[in-house]
C-alpha cells in the first residue's frame, strides 16, 4: 500500500507537468535547476539566506501536516502504517532544502529544519479559526481577503525585515520588505476560481476585467503602501528605488490578474509565465502583454459572462 | 414565459442532454426528477450559461443569467471567507448594496465564521439566502432539501411557496419525492438526457410508483456483504 501510495504521488506530479504541456522528466529537471539556481542567488545576495531557506521548508512541512490532509489520510491508512508514510513524504518535502543546507555547511538552520520534519510527522496543523481574521478587504471580499488571511504571518516577517534595515542602516533590506509583499501578493489571486464565482456578475466580460483590475490595485496599495512609505522614510535616498518598485510591483499583480483570465478556466500556463517573466527583466513589454491578456482574458471570459 | 428549444449538450461522445423541451411559467414550480447522472445538472448548468450548449433558451430576461438564483446541489464555498463577506460577495457581484446582509439572516447561520467550515445543511442554506438576497426572477433549485434539518427544509418550502406566490420562474430538482410531489406544479422526468411530457398533480401516484427502485438479489449478492 505504501508503494502504491508513491507512486500515486509520482502519477499526480507527471499530470501537473503534462498539464503545463511540458514532459515530466524535463519539468522535473527544470524544477531541480530553478530550485538550485534560486537558493544559489539567495546565498550570494542576502544576509541570512540560509535561515530564509530553511524557514521556507519548515514552512512545506508545516503545510502538508495540515488537518484536512492528515484527516483525509487517517480515514484511509491504518495507524501503523500511516506513521511511516508521514515520516517518509516530510522527509521527501524537506529534501532538497536540507540538501541544500548541508552541501553549503549550513549545519544549524539544516538541523532545526531536520527537527521540525521529524515533528511535523507527528503534528496536525489546525487550520480552523473559528472566526474570521479582520482584515482591511471586506467592502470587496475575494482574493485579498483570503490570501491576507492564508498569508497575514509574512506582513510582520516583512515589516521586521524593514526594520532590520532600518536597525542597519541597509536600505536595501526596506526594498526586499515591499518585494516580500508583493511576492506574497502574487499568491493571492494567480489561481483560477470555479465558474460560478465569475458568471455571478452582472458585468460584461471587459467590464469584469477592470473591475478586478482596480480592485486589485486599490487593495495591493493597502498591503504595499505602508512598507513603502516607511522604506522612504526611514531611507531617502533609496525613496526614488522604492517607489519605482511599488510601482512595478503593482503593475505585475495587475498583469498576473490579467494573466490568470487569458488562461481561464485553466492555471496561468508556461508560455503565459515566460511573458510574465520577460516583463519583469524588460519592463517595456508590459505595453504589449498587458492589452495581450486583457484581450485573450474578454475572450476566456465571454462564454461565462455573456447571455 | 422561459422556453428551452432543443437543448443537446455533449461531452466528447457522450451525448448528456438530447434535444430537450420544456417551458417555465411565472408563478408556477416545476419539478424535475432522473437518476443520478441522467444529465439533471448538466441541464440546469445550460439554463444558467454555464455550460456552453445546442438550441436555444427563450426568456423575457435579457441576459438572463443576471436574473437566475442557482442554487447548486454542493454549493462550492472558497477558504477563509465568512458567511457574512460570501453574501457581500454575491450582492456586489450583481451591482447591489450588501449593508445589511446581516439582518436578513433568517436561518439564523453563524456569520462571522468561515463558510467553507459549515455544515452541509449550514452551507446550503447560506447559499440558498444568497441566491434568495439578490432578487432574482428566476430560481433554479438543486436538490435544495439535501442535508438540511427539518425546520430548514419547512422553511425552504414556505419560501419555495412564497417565491411561486410573487411570480418567480422556478425549477426545482429533488430525491425526495415527497417535497417535490407537494411543491411542484408539474414534474418531468429526465431520463438518460431525454425529457419526458409534462406530468400534472392527478398522475404523480403512478410516477412514484414508476420510480420506485427494484432492488434484485442478484445485484446485492455483487457486494459478497
Amino acid at each position: 500500500m505504501m508503494n502504491y501510495y508513491f507512486k500515486l504521488q509520482v502519477t499526480r506530479a507527471s499530470r501537473f507537468f503534462r498539464d503545463q504541456g511540458i514532459h515530466p522528466w524535463l519539468g522535473a529537471i527544470l524544477a531541480c535547476a530553478l530550485f538550485i539556481s534560486s537558493a544559489f542567488y539567495a546565498k550570494s545576495q542576502l544576509e541570512y539566506a540560509e535561515w530564509y531557506i530553511a524557514l521556507i521548508g519548515i514552512s512545506v512541512v508545516m503545510k502538508s501536516s495540515n488537518e484536512i490532509r492528515i484527516q483525509f489520510l487517517e480515514g484511509i491508512f491504518q495507524t501503523k502504517s500511516l506513521r511511516p508514510i508521514r515520516l517518509i513524504e516530510q522527509h521527501l518535502f524537506a529534501l532538497p532544502f536540507l540538501l541544500f543546507l548541508i552541501a553549503s555547511s549550513d549545519w544549524l538552520p539544516a538541523a532545526c529544519l531536520y527537527l521540525a520534519t521529524v515533528l511535523s510527522a507527528f503534528m496536525v496543523v489546525s487550520n480552523k479559526t473559528r472566526k474570521g481574521i479582520p482584515t482591511p478587504f471586506a467592502k470587496n471580499p475575494f482574493e485579498y481577503i483570503v490570501g491576507f488571511r492564508k498569508t497575514w504571518i509574512v506582513f510582520p516577517f516583512a515589516m521586521l525585515v524593514l526594520l532590520l534595515g532600518w536597525k542597519e542602516e541597509n536600505g536595501g533590506l526596506a526594498i526586499a520588505s515591499i518585494a516580500i509583499v508583493a511576492l506574497v501578493s502574487m499568491s493571492f489571486g494567480y489561481k483560477p476560481e470555479v465558474p460560478e464565482y465569475i458568471w455571478m456578475h452582472s458585468k460584461s466580460p471587459k467590464q469584469f476585467l477592470l473591475h478586478k483590475l482596480k480592485n486589485t490595485v486599490l487593495q495591493a496599495q493597502i498591503l504595499l503602501l505602508p512598507f513603502t512609505i516607511t522604506s522612504v522614510l526611514l531611507f531617502p535616498d533609496f525613496g526614488l528605488v522604492a517607489t519605482i518598485v511599488h510601482l512595478m510591483c503593482t503593475l505585475f499583480l495587475v498583469t498576473l490578474v490579467l494573466a490568470k483570465y487569458a488562461a481561464y478556466p485553466y492555471e496561468i500556463n508556461v508560455s503565459q509565465s515566460m511573458l510574465l517573466g520577460l516583463c519583469l527583466w524588460f519592463p517595456p513589454l508590459f505595453i504589449a502583454v498587458l492589452p495581450k491578456f486583457f484581450l485573450d482574458g474578454i475572450k476566456k471570459l465571454t462564454p461565462l459572462l455573456h447571455d | 414565459m422561459i422556453e428551452c428549444k432543443h437543448l443537446s449538450k455533449s461531452f466528447n461522445k457522450l451525448q448528456v442532454l438530447n434535444d430537450v423541451n420544456f417551458e417555465l411559467a411565472p408563478d408556477k414550480i416545476t419539478g424535475i426528477v432522473g437518476k443520478n447522472g441522467a444529465g439533471k445538472t448538466t441541464l440546469f448548468k445550460c439554463m444558467t450559461g454555464l455550460e456552453e450548449h445546442d438550441g436555444t433558451i427563450i426568456s423575457p430576461f435579457k441576459p438572463l443569467k443576471d436574473s437566475i438564483g442557482y442554487l447548486p446541489t454542493s454549493p462550492y464555498f472558497i477558504s477563509r471567507l465568512t458567511g457574512k463577506e460570501y453574501l457581500t460577495m454575491v450582492l456586489k457581484a450583481r451591482g447591489m448594496n450588501a449593508d445589511n446582509v446581516a439582518s436578513k439572516n433568517i436561518f439564523d447561520l453563524p456569520l462571522q465564521s468561515y463558510a467553507s467550515n459549515y455544515s452541509t445543511g449550514m452551507k446550503k442554506k447560506l447559499a440558498l439566502l444568497g441566491v434568495l438576497l439578490q432578487k432574482n426572477e428566476v430560481f433554479i433549485f438543486d436538490e435544495p432539501f439535501n442535508g438540511v434539518d427539518i425546520e430548514g427544509n419547512m422553511l425552504i418550502s414556505g419560501i419555495l411557496n412564497e417565491l411561486k406566490a410573487q411570480g418567480k420562474y422556478i425549477l426545482l430538482s429533488s430525491h425526495i419525492f415527497s417535497s417535490l410531489k407537494t411543491l411542484s406544479d408539474s414534474i418531468f422526468v429526465l431520463d438518460q438526457g431525454k425529457l419526458s411530457n409534462s406530468i400534472l398533480p392527478p398522475d404523480y401516484a403512478q410516477l412514484e410508483q414508476d420510480l420506485a427502485p427494484k432492488i434484485e438479489g442478484a445485484i446485492l449478492s455483487k457486494l459478497e456483504l
